[in-house]
């Protein structure tokens, strides 16, 4: 396990470049913490970029602490492009107040947020819409307007199998110039019968410029690279130019993030 | 018991010949019980107590949904609270439930309440925010019966708006 998450492991998966994700889930999936994710993208500087996280889970008697050491791990430790929230595995609420302050330094800091939108089939994840349900963040991305929000997994509800809230997530792009989608594990096995939906209604919302790439890996040796494939095969299905699907694979997060081009 | 031990031991019961692979059939058995996955210990817990609502709010015939938590799970860095055990429905008023605490899941017991005054199935809607929380804290835990008055006065908030609560 140590060898297929350290950065060359992750590198053996990707042709270009990746992002790591920092979390505090001690109720599902354990912890990652900032550091240990700056040791592993210091491994590889220019292809594998960080995103810091917070612990939440003791809020009322800790959250002047953790913020601080959210603010300083986003500030000071190489790398650091982006946070990341999930708000059903680290059982708050997408509309708790309490909380906003995390978005308010986000944009401080010209830092965007990756959001886990909707279930997980990891056991002790939140289903209930206010943890899952994008338009339970609504009041947020208004009150923050300098903070870019990305709706992971772009809505799709991986516990049932359904795009339960895909619409919620294209409808806020669509109203909110700070609100982007990305569409991880919608390339994976499981939602193989949903993927040519999704494609087919981010298109006719003709918000493609909103969808930043993401395959929610590495999971297990391949996954990448199929979930790369499937979802490419995916938008060539669906008519995609060649200038669109450059814009989702690559163009977008370069924008979003402030990052020169990649070259494909 | 060892996975793979397991699967060692009933392959090679069948190379063994007589009475003698009576004693070891039956020691395999015995093994078998070992290697299956084991039932969590419970303790069986006996919970009632009054759910109530502030003056002015209309809760006949409304759901209450009530979630029922470990005060805290695991240790070190994993070490959280809030960890969920089962949920139940009830209404405003008296209140009891029976279940099976997890004696080794976690320590204490929250019981926390929401009320479905719009009954819609969920806690609040981003524009309809009337449904009203709360949690009490069980002292004296582990018992075999305990005691929770949960007053549902606080809207749009999960158990971890209540706890763990802010230091005086």
């Amino acid at each position: 396990m140590d060898r297929w998450l350290s950065g060359e492991g992750i590198l053996a998966q990707l042709d270009s470049a990746g992002g790591v994700f920092a979390l505090y889930s001690p109720h599902t999936t354990g912890n990652a913490s900032n550091e240990s994710v700056a040791e592993l993208v210091a491994t590889a500087p220019a292809r594998l970029f960080g995103f810091a996280s917070i612990r939440v889970d003791q809020w009322n008697v800790d959250s002047r602490e953790q913020l601080e050491a959210f603010e300083d791990a986003l500030v000071n430790l190489d790398n650091m492009i982006g946070i990341k929230l999930a708000h059903a595995h680290q059982q708050f609420r997408f509309d708790d107040p309490r909380y906003y302050e995390i978005y308010d330094i986000a944009g401080r800091h010209g830092k965007p947020i990756y959001l886990h939108t909707a279930t997980s089939p990891n056991p002790g994840t939140r289903t209930e819409p206010p943890y899952t349900s994008p338009a339970y963040l609504e009041q947020a991305i208004r009150l923050y307007p300098d903070t870019i929000f990305i709706l992971g997994h772009a809505g799709w509800d991986s516990y049932r199998r359904k795009l339960t809230y895909v619409d919620v997530c294209i409808d806020l792009a669509q109203r909110y110039p700070n609100v982007y989608m990305e569409p991880g594990a919608l390339g994976a096995k499981r939602a193989a019968e949903v993927l040519p939906d999704f494609i087919g209604r981010i298109k006719k919302a003709g918000v493609a410029h909103k969808l930043i790439y993401g395959s929610d890996g590495p999971q297990f040796p391949g996954y990448v690279g199929s979930h790369l494939e499937a979802f490419v095969a995916a938008m060539q299905a669906a008519g995609y130019t060649v200038d669109e699907m450059r814009m989702i694979l690559a163009d977008n997060f370069s924008r979003v993030f402030n990052m020169p081009e990649f070259e494909l | 018991m060892n996975r793979r031990l397991c699967a060692l031991l009933s392959v090679t019961t069948c190379a063994v010949p007589g009475l003698f692979k009576v004693v070891v059939v039956v020691g395999f058995f015995a093994m078998l019980l070992a290697c299956a996955e084991g039932e969590t210990p419970t303790t069986p817990v006996s919970l009632s107590g009054e759910i109530s609502v502030p003056d002015g709010v209309q809760s006949d015939g409304v759901k209450v949904t009530v979630n029922l938590y470990h005060a805290w799970a695991l240790e070190g860095q994993l070490r959280h609270p809030v960890e969920f055990i089962e949920s139940f429905e009830t209404s405003v008023g008296q209140y009891s439930h029976s279940f099976d605490y997890p004696v080794e899941k976690g320590e204490g017991l929250l019981v926390y309440a929401w009320l479905d005054l719009d009954a819609d199935g969920v806690h609040c809607t981003p524009t309809v925010r009337d449904d009203r929380a709360g949690l009490s804290v069980v002292q004296e835990f582990p018992a075999a019966e305990v005691t929770a008055d949960v007053r549902l006065d606080v809207p749009c908030a999960g158990p971890d708006w209540f706890y763990p609560p802010a230091p005086n």
